[in-house]
């Protein structure tokens, strides 16, 4: 008997005025496992991680985590729920230092009152002390130990990319969703983050789901695949079974050989 | 070192302190002194909104009209209903701030400016009735009779007390702005600042943060209005106007934004300027005028920016010149 699934999406509907953007597309992530959405350019990979988040309104359709509908909750208390994402252009904080940025992913774990913190009360020095230690904790998880206190706005492309993620496991999501991580950087750096999203599930415990171009990422990391096309479901299965899969083949990869 | 800027900021606030602690001393005369404690109830109200502007970035036209509102509501208790001072001083930041948070129920859930008009609206109101309800307020004449400060039984007669009281205060303000600064709240601010969606990703809620922040900051502008009017004893309409919640805006961006000293030197700056221009009567106004553009145009970060730059380029030359030294 298969787990009951961590994340489950039913009938999840999109629609940007006239445009159909997503058309009852279901999506179920196990836990512990990575699982990948692809699918052609405009075929709503984002809009789907959009709508798990709360960030989109969704016509129609539910989001469970964990067995507990989240469907009518504000983006914010999804992400304190458990689900945390990263963006396909990159949202760090540009303004803040780098172990500051990550520090700011421990938001939803890091508890004391707001006048704790303008009289610096022992409470608030406690539980800063602690989000440090778990913020450099972080940091040095994605090799940016060392660059801590340089100003985000400095770090390279590749770099800004690893304190995302940083910031993103920070929050100790049960749930962490990329979207296309490896846009941008080299086949080294690729690897090297597809061998960083395996230490987050096997390390961290933390389920993954992936929206990806780069198929060789795609392939080698993801215990499942999902494909969307034009807003539907096309394909569900493993690597191996989506590599064979006659219509996605057709759809997608193209007459091509992968 | 690693996050360390909690001693650099105790280190920075010592010695603010003891400039202001020196101050007095250092100044040909009383004139001065008064000049200098409206400087310092104007940077109270400039770390305030340079906390809502230069680290939340969200703009406020109303600064002014929550300073006025303090220093009437007080006023009005202590002189024309026989409050305590110290209860109407309170009574003047509670209902700054109830009033700011009932502002922010309706604006801060729409996207873009109307925060900017909706305090644009709430300054010009309240401006309106400080000048029309005289039975009350005075109208534009002002209102006199407000009696001076008194905490603890303690009336504080001479500007000397009146401006190290307003000295601490102002370091016990600029103190608790930089801890907030280096809080989960101050990092929410700053990541809203610059990315709604990342804020919201990592699970800040952003309207409740804006709430937060733009209520503090009505308060800190509140806190400044009641030391304000028990200080001159005396208010009018005129000094709450729009131009007074303007002059707020450039003194956080002159000073330099995201910088809680940046507002100090800024508020300190544009306060005193004016009575130094005084004596070129005739062009006072145009030479204003000049020295911000000048300021724009050659330190466009601000006072604070343009002192650290200074700072690091200064350490950059130390280095420089040590370096042959070197083995």
């Amino acid at each position: 008997m298969r787990p009951e699934p961590l994340l489950r999406c039913r009938e999840i509907t999109v629609r940007f005025g006239g445009v159909t953007a997503l058309a009852d597309v279901a999506l179920d992530v196990r836990p512990g496992s990575i699982t990948s959405i692809i699918g052609p350019n405009g075929a709503g990979k984002t809009t789907l991680l959009g709508a798990i988040t709360g960030m989109v309104r969704t016509a129609s359709g539910s989001v469970a985590l964990a067995g507990r509908d989240i469907s009518a909750r504000p983006a914010h208390a999804r992400a304190r729920a458990g689900i945390v994402r990263t963006f396909q252009n990159l949202e760090v904080f540009t303004n803040m230092t780098v172990v500051e940025n990550v520090m700011t992913g421990c938001h939803r774990h890091v508890r004391y009152p707001a006048l704790a913190a303008l009289l610096r009360t022992p409470r608030y020095r406690r539980e800063e002390r602690r989000c440090l230690d778990h913020a450099l904790d972080r940091l040095a998880f994605v090799g940016l130990g060392e660059l801590a206190d340089t100003p985000a706005a400095e770090l390279a492309f590749g770099q800004q990319r690893a304190l995302e993620l940083a910031r993103a496991v920070a929050a100790n999501p049960s749930l962490l969703l990329l979207d296309e991580p490896a846009a941008g950087l080299n086949m080294a750096e690729t690897r090297a983050l597809g061998a960083l999203i395996r230490r987050i599930r096997d390390d961290l415990g933390v389920t993954v789901v992936l929206v990806e171009h780069d198929m060789d990422l795609v392939m080698t990391i993801s215990d499942e695949i999902m494909v969307l096309n034009h807003g539907c479901n096309l394909a569900l299965g493993t690597p191996r079974q989506i590599q064979k899969n006659p219509e996605v083949v057709r759809a997608y990869l193209g007459d091509d050989d992968l | 070192m690693t996050a360390g800027r909690g001693a650099g900021n105790l280190a920075a606030l010592a010695g603010f302190a003891a400039l202001v602690a020196a101050a007095p001393w250092l100044l040909p005369n009383d004139y001065y002194l008064s000049t200098l404690i409206l400087a310092f109830l104007n940077a109270m109200i400039v770390i305030g909104l340079n906390l809502l502007l230069g680290y939340a970035g969200q703009i406020s036209l109303g600064h002014g009209a929550f300073y006025g509102l303090a220093a009437y509501t007080t006023a009005v208790l202590t002189a024309a209903h026989g409050w305590p001072v110290g209860a109407g001083c309170a009574a003047g930041v509670a209902l700054t701030a109830a009033v700011a948070y009932l502002i922010s129920i309706p604006t801060l859930k729409l996207a873009g400016n109307s925060l900017a008009m909706a305090t644009l609206g709430f300054g010009l109101i309240v401006h309106i009735v400080f000048n029309e309800a005289i039975a009350i307020t005075g109208g534009p004449s002002g209102f006199v009779g407000i009696p001076r400060l008194a905490l603890f039984g303690r009336v504080f007669e001479s500007d000397l007390e009146y401006y190290f009281l307003v000295g601490g205060v102002l370091v016990l303000l600029a103190w608790a702005a930089l801890n907030l600064i280096d809080s989960r709240v101050g990092r929410a601010m700053r990541a809203i600042h610059t990315s709604e969606r990342a804020a919201e990703a990592v699970g800040i809620d952003i309207t409740g943060a804006k709430r937060f922040i733009f209520v503090l900051s009505a308060a800190y502008a509140g806190l400044a209005g009641v030391l304000y009017a028990h200080y001159l004893c005396f208010v009018a309409p005129s000094s709450f106007g729009f131009h007074f919640s303007v002059t707020l805006i450039v003194m956080v961006v002159l000073g330099g934004m995201a910088s809680v000293w940046g507002a100090v030197a800024g508020a300190v700056f544009l306060t005193v300027l004016p009575e130094f221009l005084r004596a070129f009567e005739d062009v006072e106004t145009l030479l204003y005028g000049a020295i911000l553009v000048l300021c724009v145009v050659f330190v466009p970060q601000g006072i604070a920016g343009g002192a650290s730059r200074l700072g690091r380029a200064l350490l950059a030359r130390l280095g420089a010149a040590r370096r042959p030294h070197a083995p």
